[in-house]
């Protein structure tokens, strides 16, 4: 029982502290002190991760002109929240500021990820157990089922058609990344910056991880450009 | 010990700075020259050493007194350093000539007087020198001046910032070879001047009778400041001129031409060439100038036009204005365009088209962004671009009205959040909110922070997760064995029997094995015919338990059917007798015979 209060103590403090680093924030972002609003999101968004954190912190970067990383924080914003309306329009506004395709998302694409992975895999392994279940359980006790477990199968069929659509389109987004850069940047052939250029990178542009070598991956962008690029200059949204 | 070393380096370093001697002597090369021709002044600071080689400072300040008019110019310097060993002894020596152009104006003498300067923080004196300078003969060669000489038309009068051309040309008279062009350099603090180009246009002409090869560069000047400004123009370059020897005739050209001998060993000769210093009045601009005047001067024309004739609210559109026509483009800025309640524009993109190799003449193109705040029927503004025609001595205003762009609305609009409702009041209902646009919703903070989503796939290494999915397997697996065995009793009604009849069986089988142990034939027996019965009950599902032995032995072969009848006997007479445990051994092996059949 103690365990239990201290535990909820702490959580309930964690809140607090993300909730006064949320508006101090908000406060630096009126003064126009972007880089105080900026450290103070920042440190929101390690208490306590809400979209509304990394949004406002996307905004604070994009004040001090650093738009690759704006552009990361709103993606991400859009992972926690991704049915937000703002969030897409300004996600949106800030690609076309930087020349980069400006497309709604599929109802699909949000539909799959209006719950988060992990949902969807529970959701899949309690579909795929129910699912199992309500199948063998009836033939070994050689019974005909009963409506309840009619009900039972369908939904776990739908759970599962459901769960594994869901997750199939999002498989994307485990190896998808962010260019941060300031300006466009060479791809290279190789993993190595000696190496001939093989396309270029643009800030903010959506990467598609397809390979790694020590400090290289080699990308996919959103453009069809594919090459090496220094770790440092992609980072993954998940 | 290390004090020692300092104090022995200090006096050897003393020693060397008094043991070093100084001369200095000044001289006119050549020191008598004709009209026309010109000579060098030259200071040379001689230093000797015994002990080591002396080192040069440089000379900062030589103030040389110009005598009757002689043009001193174009200073430089050359050193040189000697070591000789005489009867075994070093002597160092280092020479410093400082090199001075000089143009006579007339004939005469010219002395320049002894004068003090400083060097090495000593200060020693440059000894007088005189110059001769005769008349010239009248069947003597071309000075060299008339053989090799820079020419540059400067105009007379330009305008502040205006830019225009100016064609350097270098003549080079027949029979004088050029070895090569060393330096280029101007003098015009008041002007900003193109970089010389490295290609030139060659062409000949006549000159005075003279025939010459003439090299021409175009260069651009932009004064920058006004007043009369002084301008020239500077070549370092290497010749041999015809007749030219290795002793210099101080007369100029011999008086018996040049041979081929001459030619021959002629040898190149590094010489300076100028334009004549010339002085440009720069004119200000006349005021009052227009608000539209951005610094263009020259002649143009203007050219505005839209990408497109529609647009969406918070699409931009591009309007473009054109500036053609030839003056000075760097400094052409494009036209201001102020924000309006309609619009919101931003800084123009440049970009310039030369149509010649001086990017005088050419088309500037601006290019702006306007991005529409309201959907309606708005106009972009009128654009205006000023001049100054240094021709005409007065501004031209060029103007273009102004474009009319239907915006359509934004089909993607940010709009915000209501706020909280007010009172209703009776008063008329004041629209407090419009739409947003892009630029603006980007500056717009999310005050409401919501518990997000838990991102990534993490829950599959989780210890629950596994745990989960571990204990629905189990269930399911005890589900299916229960559901199962409660099917097969359902199914088999002898089931129950059977099952419970081979767990007797077992216990009595223990039974036997304990009474053989104990060698008591009573319990053997007895736990034997149980167990026989209770295999019997086993095999057919129904309670063999009080069956006679007959009914049992008919499930069994004929042999085994005569075992089980012999020791279902044989077990009635022990009931009331003994045995041997060599009996109830023989005993056991018909049992396990029989229950294997059974």
């Amino acid at each position: 029982m103690m365990i239990r209060t201290l535990t909820l103590f702490v959580i309930s403090a964690a809140m607090t502290l993300a909730d006064d680093n949320f508006q101090k924030g908000v406060d630096a972002y009126h003064e126009s002190e972007y880089e105080s609003a900026r450290t103070a999101f920042e440190e929101a968004v390690q208490k306590n991760e809400t979209g509304a954190a990394r949004h406002n912190l996307a905004l604070a970067y994009y004040q001090e002109k650093e738009i690759g990383e704006a552009v990361w924080q709103l993606e991400r914003a859009l992972l926690l929240e991704p049915t937000n309306e703002q969030y897409h329009f300004k996600l949106g506004a800030l690609r076309q500021q930087l020349g980069l395709t400006v497309t709604r998302p599929s109802w699909h694409a949000v539909a799959s990820q209006s719950f988060s992975q992990q949902t969807w895999i529970l959701v899949l392994t309690l579909s795929f157990w129910l699912g199992l279940g309500s199948y063998i359980l009836p033939r070994i006790a050689g019974k005909s089922p009963s409506l309840w477990i009619k009900a039972v199968r369908f939904l776990s069929i739908t759970g599962l058609v459901f769960a594994t659509a869901a997750l199939f389109l999002n498989r994307e987004q485990i190896t998808r990344g962010i260019v941060i850069v300031q300006t466009p940047m060479d791809l290279h052939a190789a993993p190595a910056s000696a190496a001939p250029q093989s396309g270029l990178a643009r800030p903010g542009e959506r990467a598609q991880l397809l390979d790694e070598y020590k400090e290289f991956f080699e990308i996919e962008t959103e453009g069809g450009a594919r090459g090496w690029i220094s770790s440092e200059r992609l980072r993954m949204l998940q | 010990m290390r004090i020692k070393s300092i104090a022995l380096f200090t006096l050897i370093a003393l020693q060397q700075t008094l043991l070093a001697e100084i001369e200095v002597s000044a001289r006119f090369n050549p020191p008598r020259v004709a009209m026309g021709d010109n000579t060098q002044y030259i200071v040379e600071i001689k230093e000797t050493s015994s002990t080591a080689q002396p080192q040069i400072e440089r000379v900062n300040s030589l103030p040389i007194p110009e005598p009757g008019g002689l043009e001193l110019r174009n200073g430089r310097t050359s050193s040189g350093q000697q070591t000789r060993f005489i009867n075994g002894t070093a002597e160092y020596s280092v020479t410093q000539n400082l090199i001075i152009d000089a143009t006579p104006p007339r004939v005469g003498r010219y002395t320049i007087p002894a004068y003090a300067f400083e060097y090495k923080g000593e200060r020693y004196v440059a000894p007088a020198a005189t110059l001769e300078v005769v008349e010239r003969d009248a069947d003597a060669g071309p000075t060299t001046d008339e053989l090799v000489f820079l020419k540059a038309e400067i105009p007379e009068s330009l305008y502040v910032g205006q830019t225009s051309t100016v064609e350097l040309q270098l003549f080079i008279a027949e029979g004088v070879r050029l070895s090569g062009l060393n330096s280029f350099d101007r003098s015009a603090d008041g002007f900003t001047i193109s970089e010389l180009p490295e290609n030139y246009d060659e062409s000949s002409g006549m000159l005075n009778g003279r025939r010459y090869s003439i090299l021409k560069w175009p260069l651009t000047l932009t004064p920058i400041q006004t007043g009369p400004q002084k301008i020239s123009f500077e070549f370092v370059i290497t010749a041999q001129l015809p007749g030219q020897q290795r002793g210099r005739n101080s007369f100029g050209r011999s008086p018996f031409g040049g041979g081929l001998f001459d030619d021959l060993f002629g040898k190149s000769e590094r010489m300076n060439v100028y334009t004549d210093v010339d002085a440009v009045n720069v004119l200000s601009l006349p005021e009052p100038q227009p608000d539209s005047f951005s610094g263009a001067i020259g002649e143009f024309s203007m050219e505005v036009g839209t990408d497109a004739d529609a647009t969406v609210q918070g699409e931009p559109i591009m309007l473009s204005v054109i500036i053609r026509g030839r003056g000075n483009f760097p400094r052409i800025e494009g036209p201001d365009f102020p924000n309006s309640p309609d619009w919101r524009n931003y800084d123009p993109e440049q970009q310039f088209e030369a149509m010649d190799e001086q990017e005088l003449s050419g088309s500037k193109r601006f290019d702006y962004l306007f991005v529409p705040q309201r959907a309606g029927k708005l106009k972009l503004p009128e654009t205006e671009f000023s001049y100054f025609d240094p021709s005409e001595r007065k501004y031209i205003k060029l103007s273009a009205p102004s474009i009319e762009v239907p915006v359509s609305p934004a089909q993607n609009t940010f709009i915000p959040s209501p706020s909280i409702p007010l009172p209703e009041s009776n008063g008329t209902e004041l629209e407090l909110s419009r739409t947003l646009t892009a630029e603006e919703a980007l500056l717009t903070l999310d005050y409401r922070p919501k518990t997000g989503k838990t991102i990534g796939t993490g829950i599959l290494a989780s210890p629950i997760f596994i745990a989960f999915n571990a204990f629905s397997a189990l269930t399911l697996v005890g589900a299916s064995l229960l559901f199962a065995r409660i099917r097969r009793n359902r199914e088999d009604p002898t089931y129950p029997i059977r099952k419970a009849a081979k767990e007797f069986l077992k216990s009595e089988q223990a039974s036997c094995l304990k009474a053989l142990e104990k060698e008591e034939a009573g319990l053997f027996y007895k736990a034997a015919q149980s167990a026989i019965r209770h295999a019997a009950t086993a095999r057919t599902g129904h309670s063999m338990m009080s069956a006679e032995s007959s009914e049992i032995a008919a499930l069994l072969s004929e042999k085994t059917a005569r075992q089980c009848n012999t020791l279902f006997e044989v077990a009635d007479a022990h009931r009331f007798g003994g045995s041997s445990a060599k009996e109830l051994a023989s005993a056991k092996e018909q049992l396990d015979q029989i229950l294997k059949e059974l």
